[in-house]
């Protein structure tokens, strides 16, 4: 149902590569939804190209579904780059930004999003479908 | 309390940049490894670092430094506890909330360390030393007893890194050194742009070599990055040791590993003293 034609567009090219640091994928999930994927491990050195991914999506009018399910790890810098991004949701409308936490997230991921409380303010569901049908409101 | 005997240790010098801190995961993934410890406990390890080692990257040293200044990373196995400890000699910082990081990085560290220490180095540079608690089965290792640690003086902490050189790892016992190598191997076949093949055979290489380090002493393991290739230096070492692991490459039949191996090559360095050199030579990119 939901195609997902990842794009090696690009943010994935801007992306550092170094020493095997993470990649981001973004495609477009339909008109009003954008996929963020984030590959490999994420840290200091790939939060600025997390940032312009949401920004980039942000300025097409697209809500983003945050994709957790290729991530390996993540570290504070990009904690605080979905803080910055997922808590600007607001008022009764459906939420703009929803993180896709499936139940095989990578242990240290996991650990770090519970140890920073991540889920418990930003919208997230445990499968794909779920976190478009948040975004686009349907529950 | 003590930090052990030093042959439970694995230290790593890295320059004080951002693409270092994937290195110094990868280091920390090989020593948690390395001392046998699960899946969760070998997470916490490596959040544990990298928070302590972005911390530095961000802080210690200021903004516009021409060369990237370096700082050290230690892990020792504890027994009961793996110890991190991570050290700059860079102007010190007062983690607080705000900024890019919200201040997340030190109560990450304290909820998941037993003990988390942060002291001021005499003449500039902070010390953080957490302590991860580790169950495991069996007698704890044999590293639980008085240690020398207090003769290491501030002096001997991290200096800048020369140039080109991406990290220097020091393996306090050629036991652990399989376990980081296969790490360190790991991290140039993917700054290279090794095809999984190519690191699979990188891998079977370094396990052969590793498996031939059998002297009782430390191994120091230097990266550094040239255009064309990678290169991972292991030595000084003992002498024949080099020739020693060049053997164990040797299989009847097929000739030598690294002859069959795509990726990495070895050879006997021409460096003064002992040293093994294992080349990854970078693909051409795209």
């Amino acid at each position: 149902m939901l195609s997902r034609g990842i794009q090696n567009g690009a943010m994935t090219d801007q992306a550092t590569g170094h020493w095997g640091a993470g990649r981001i994928e973004t495609s477009e999930l339909d008109s009003s939804v954008e996929l963020v994927g984030l590959i490999g491990e994420h840290d200091l050195s790939t939060a600025q190209d997390l940032r312009r991914a949401f920004e980039t999506a942000r300025r097409n009018g697209r809500a983003i579904v945050v994709d957790l399910s290729n991530v390996t790890f993540v570290d504070s810098s990009i904690v605080a780059v979905l803080v910055e991004y997922g808590k600007q949701d607001g008022g009764d409308q459906a939420p703009a930004f929803v993180l896709w936490v499936p139940p095989s997230l990578d242990a240290s991921v996991r650990r770090v999003l519970e140890l920073t409380g991540l889920p418990d303010y930003i919208p997230s569901a445990d499968t794909l479908d779920s976190a478009v049908g948040q975004v686009s409101g349907g529950g | 309390m003590n930090a052990g005997n030093g042959h439970g240790e694995i230290r790593l010098v890295v320059p004080a940049r951002s693409e270092s801190l994937t290195v110094v995961r990868q280091i920390a993934a090989g020593a948690a490894d390395a001392f046998g410890l699960d899946e969760e406990e070998a997470a916490d390890l490596k959040v544990v670092v990298a928070e302590a080692s972005n911390n530095v990257v961000r802080h210690a040293f200021g903004e516009g430094q021409e060369a990237p200044r370096a700082f050290e990373v230690e892990i020792e196995d504890a027994g009961r506890s793996v110890v991190a400890i991570v050290r700059d000699r860079g102007g010190g910082f007062i983690p607080t909330a705000g900024g890019d990081s919200l201040g997340l990085g030190i109560p990450i560290m304290a909820s998941i360390s037993r003990a988390l220490e942060l002291r001021s180095i005499e003449g500039g540079g902070v010390e953080l030393r957490a302590e991860i608690p580790v169950s495991r089965p069996g007698p704890p290792p044999d590293t639980d007893r008085p240690g020398k640690r207090e003769e290491r003086s501030d002096q001997e902490a991290a200096e800048p890194a020369v140039d080109g050189t991406a990290a220097r790892v020091t393996v306090g016992s050629s036991k652990l050194l399989r376990s980081v190598l296969a790490r360190m191997i790991g991290f140039a076949a993917a700054g290279a742009g090794l095809t999984t093949d190519e690191l699979a055979d990188g891998l079977m290489v370094s396990d052969a070599l590793a498996g031939a380090a059998t002297w009782d002493g430390a191994v120091e393991v230097t990266v550094t990055e040239h255009d064309d290739r990678i290169q991972l230096t292991l030595g000084p070492l003992p002498q024949g040791a080099g020739q020693g692991m060049l053997d164990a490459l040797e299989v009847p039949g097929i000739g030598s590993l690294a002859r069959a191996a795509s990726g990495v090559s070895v050879e006997l360095g021409d460096g003064p003293g002992e040293e093994l050199v294992l080349t990854v030579t970078r693909r051409e990119a795209g």
